[in-house]
C-alpha cells in the first residue's frame, strides 16, 4: 500500500455555503489525523463538497466517513458520492503536464499586479518598498530590490503576486533571508493564509474587496465617506490581516495547502465600523452621545472663538495657528454639514467640502518667506473660512 | 482565429500521444456557438458566475475557426453579464483524438411505438449496422428503423427536434445517453454530423438544435476559475491576456484519468487547477 492523492466527493443537503465553510473549516482541523488534506472546495452549481487528500486509501476512506458523520451530527445530510470509476475515492496525481506561458504582446506601460480576484493594480515601486520594509528589510535593501524588480518586469504587462514573490526570492537568495521572506509572502499574499467568508463565498482580502466592505461599513453607520477615507480604511484592515497572515506564516514556514483562517465578513465590517468611529474628526463629541447638530454647534462656537482670538493676537506664530484652526474647523463643519465623513486630513476635508482654494491658500502660506505676505494670506484664510460658514447658514 | 498575445500552452501525455491545448482569454465576439441555447440554463450559469465572481471552467473551442465545441451556455451567460472576454481552451478540432459523436434520446417509459410515428420510419433493420452508419433512427424492441428526413442537414435536425419534443410529450421523461443501444423503452438517434459540417454551419451563423453534437476532448481543464473582473477588464487587451496567463500558470494542477466523476462523469482525461 502506498500513499496516494485521492479525491472524494460529498453530496450535501441543505447546501448552505455559509454554514458549510464554517463547519468544514472546523472539521478538517479536528479530524485530519492520518491524512493530509491537500485542499477542499465547494461546488455551488452541483451542491457538492470536494476534498483532495493524501494518504493511504483506508485512512482516506475513514476520514471521509468521519467528515460525513460530523456533518450529519450538525444536521446536514452528507453522503459520499462516486468519484472514481466505481469507487468513492478517485485517484489523482500532480499533472505531468508541461505548462508554458507564451507572451508576444506589446508593452503597454507600467506592469500591473493581477490579484486572484481579477483586480489589477499598477506595480508601484513605493508600494513594493513599503511591503519590503514591513517584512523587515532595510530601507536600502527594499529600494534596491524594488528597483531590480522594476527592471526585471520592464517588458511585462501583468504579473501575479506569486511570480513577483518568486522573483524577489531569486534576487535575495532563499536561504539567506528566510525570516524576511516568510513575512514578505504573508504581506504580499495574505490570502494564502487568511480568507474571508462573505455570504457563503470565500473572498480574498485584497485592497478592492476590502474597500467594498469599507463602503458597506460606512453606509451601515449612515456616513458618506470620501474616497481617501475608504482607501485608508481598507489599507488599515489589510495591514491588520497581513499581521494575522504573518503569524500564520510563522506557524507554517512553508506555504499552507489551503488558508488556515476563515474570517467571517461580519467581523471585518464590525472592525471597520469601530475604527471608523474612532477615526472620524468628531469622535469625541459622538462619544459623549452628542447629535450631529450639537457637534456642528460646538464647532461653530469654536470657530468664532478662534476667529476672535486671531484678530486680537499679536505674534505671527499665534496668528498662524489660529488661522489654521479656523480653516480646519470650517472645512470640517462644511464636510459634516454636507454629510461627508473624512479621514481628517486637510486634503480630504477640502475635497469633501469642495473648497480646494482654502487648501491652496494654506499651502501658499507655508511657502512664503515675508511676514507681511504671510499675514495678508492668513487674514484672507480667516475671512474666507468664516464667510463660508455665513454663506452656508444663509443657504 | 487569431491567437491572443499571451496564453498558456499545455502539453500533456506521453511523447507520441502528446496533446497540446491552449488556455487563453479570448474576445467573446471571436467565438461562434454551433447549437441553440437554452436560455434558462444560460441564466442559471450567469447567476452562478455573478455570485461566485469566477468563470469556473473554460469553454472548448476550435483554435482555427473559433467554433465553440463545448460551453455555449457559458458563452451566452458571459454575454448577458456584459463580459468582454471568455476563458477558452483552444484545440485543433481536426485532431483525430477529438471525437464528434451524438447524444441518443432515451425514453425509458415508452411501452409501444406510437401510431403517429409509423409514417416517419422505414422497415426494421439490423440495429448494429444502422448504429455504425450514423443515420438517424428509432430503436425499439431490438429493431432499428431509419427515419425519413429531409436531405438538407439543418432541416433534418429541426425535424428531429420536433419529433423529440412530441415523443417527450407522449412519454414524459427523456434521458440523453451515450451512443449505445438500450433495450428498455424507446431510443431516438439523430444523424451523426461531420466536423466539417459543424464548422461550416457555425461559421454561417446557423444554430443546430440543442444536443445535436457530443464532443470528446482528450484532456479537459477544469476549475481554472478566471475572475469575472478580468473578463470585464476595459483596459488594454494585452494586459488582460497576460494577467490571465500569470494567474493560471501559478496554480497547482492535478490530473485524473478517464472515467472520473466531478460535477459529471468525464470520459476524457481531466486537468484540475487548484489554489491561487
Amino acid at each position: 500500500m502506498t500513499r496516494k492523492l485521492l479525491l472524494s466527493k460529498f453530496k450535501v443537503i441543505p447546501f448552505d455555503p455559509t454554514i458549510l465553510i464554517k463547519l468544514i473549516d472546523k472539521a478538517v482541523k479536528k479530524l485530519a489525523k492520518n491524512v493530509l488534506v491537500y485542499d477542499w472546495f465547494l461546488d455551488e452549481e452541483a451542491s457538492e463538497v470536494y476534498f483532495i487528500l493524501e494518504g493511504f486509501e483506508s485512512d482516506a476512506e475513514h476520514f471521509t466517513e468521519k467528515i460525513a458523520a460530523y456533518l450529519r451530527g450538525e444536521g446536514i445530510w452528507a453522503d459520499v458520492e462516486k468519484a472514481g470509476l466505481l469507487q468513492k475515492l478517485a485517484s489523482i496525481r500532480p499533472a505531468k503536464a508541461e505548462i508554458k506561458v507564451i507572451i508576444k504582446g506589446e508593452k503597454t506601460g507600467k506592469p500591473f499586479l493581477a490579484w486572484p480576484d481579477g483586480n489589477l493594480q499598477p506595480l508601484e515601486s513605493e508600494t513594493l518598498t513599503k511591503l519590503l520594509l514591513q517584512s523587515n528589510f532595510s530601507l536600502d535593501e527594499a529600494t534596491q530590490i524594488s528597483h531590480k524588480v522594476q527592471e526585471i518586469f520592464a517588458g511585462r504587462n501583468a504579473i501575479s503576486p506569486k511570480e513577483l514573490y518568486e522573483k524577489i526570492v531569486e534576487i535575495v537568495g532563499e536561504r539567506s533571508r528566510l525570516d524576511e521572506l516568510v513575512l514578505l509572502k504573508a504581506n504580499l499574499m495574505p490570502y494564502l493564509y487568511v480568507v474571508i467568508e462573505d455570504h457563503g463565498l470565500i473572498r480574498y482580502p485584497t485592497q478592492n474587496y476590502l474597500a467594498a466592505l469599507a463602503r458597506q461599513a460606512a453606509s451601515i453607520c449612515g456616513l458618506k465617506p470620501t474616497r481617501h477615507l475608504i482607501e485608508e480604511l481598507a489599507d488599515h484592515v489589510l495591514n491588520h490581516l497581513r499581521r494575522e497572515a504573518a503569524l500564520k506564516a510563522r506557524k507554517f514556514l512553508l506555504e499552507p495547502l489551503y488558508p488556515d483562517s476563515v474570517l467571517p465578513w461580519s467581523m471585518i465590517i464590525s472592525t471597520m465600523r469601530k475604527w471608523l468611529k474612532e477615526h472620524v474628526v468628531f469622535y469625541e463629541e459622538l462619544r459623549k452621545n452628542c447629535s450631529i447638530e450639537d457637534v456642528l454647534n460646538n464647532l461653530r462656537a469654536r470657530i468664532h472663538q478662534a476667529e476672535h482670538n486671531y484678530w486680537t493676537a499679536f505674534s505671527l506664530a499665534e496668528k498662524k495657528a489660529l488661522a489654521f484652526e479656523v480653516a480646519y474647523n470650517s472645512l470640517t463643519y462644511l464636510s459634516i454639514a454636507s454629510g461627508h465623513i473624512t479621514s481628517g486630513s486637510f486634503e480630504d476635508l477640502a475635497e469633501a467640502s469642495g473648497k480646494i482654494e482654502i487648501l491652496n491658500l494654506l499651502n501658499r502660506t507655508l511657502k512664503v518667506r515675508s511676514s507681511e505676505e504671510a499675514l495678508r494670506l492668513l487674514d484672507k484664510i480667516v475671512e474666507e473660512s468664516v464667510s463660508l460658514l455665513k454663506q452656508l447658514r444663509r443657504e | 482565429m487569431k491567437l491572443p498575445t499571451a496564453y498558456l500552452e499545455i502539453n500533456i501525455g506521453k511523447r507520441a500521444r502528446t496533446s497540446k491545448i491552449i488556455l487563453a482569454l479570448v474576445e467573446l465576439s471571436s467565438l461562434k456557438p454551433h447549437e441553440e441555447i437554452n436560455l434558462t440554463a444560460a441564466k442559471i450559469i450567469a447567476k452562478s458566475i455573478k455570485t461566485t465572481g469566477f468563470q469556473k471552467n473554460p469553454v472548448i473551442a476550435d483554435a482555427e475557426s473559433g467554433v465553440i465545441l463545448d460551453g455555449m451556455h457559458r458563452w451566452n451567460a458571459l454575454k448577458t453579464l456584459k463580459a468582454r472576454y471568455i476563458a477558452a481552451c483552444l484545440v485543433n478540432y481536426y485532431d483525430e483524438r477529438i471525437k464528434l459523436g451524438r447524444w441518443a434520446r432515451h425514453y425509458p417509459r415508452a411501452s409501444a411505438l406510437p401510431a403517429w410515428l409509423r409514417g416517419w420510419v422505414g422497415p426494421p433493420e439490423d440495429p448494429r449496422k444502422v448504429l455504425e452508419k450514423g443515420d438517424a433512427f428509432i430503436y425499439y424492441k431490438g429493431a432499428a428503423r431509419r427515419l425519413r428526413l429531409p436531405k438538407n442537414r439543418v432541416r433534418a435536425l429541426k425535424r428531429l427536434k420536433k419529433l423529440e419534443a412530441r415523443l417527450k410529450r407522449t412519454y414524459g421523461q427523456i434521458v440523453y445517453t451515450e451512443d449505445e443501444l438500450r433495450d428498455d423503452g424507446l431510443m431516438l438517434f439523430p444523424s451523426k454530423l461531420s466536423k466539417k459540417e459543424v464548422v461550416e454551419l457555425a461559421s454561417k451563423g446557423v444554430l443546430l438544435p440543442p444536443k445535436s453534437t457530443r464532443h470528446e476532448i482528450p484532456w479537459r481543464p477544469l476549475h481554472v476559475n478566471v475572475p469575472l473582473n478580468l473578463l470585464k477588464y476595459g483596459g488594454e487587451p494585452h494586459v488582460a491576456y497576460e494577467a490571465m496567463a500569470a494567474l493560471v500558470s501559478r496554480k497547482n494542477v492535478f490530473e485524473a484519468l478517464h472515467g472520473f466523476t466531478l460535477d459529471r462523469e468525464y470520459r476524457e482525461g481531466v486537468l484540475i487547477f487548484l489554489g491561487t
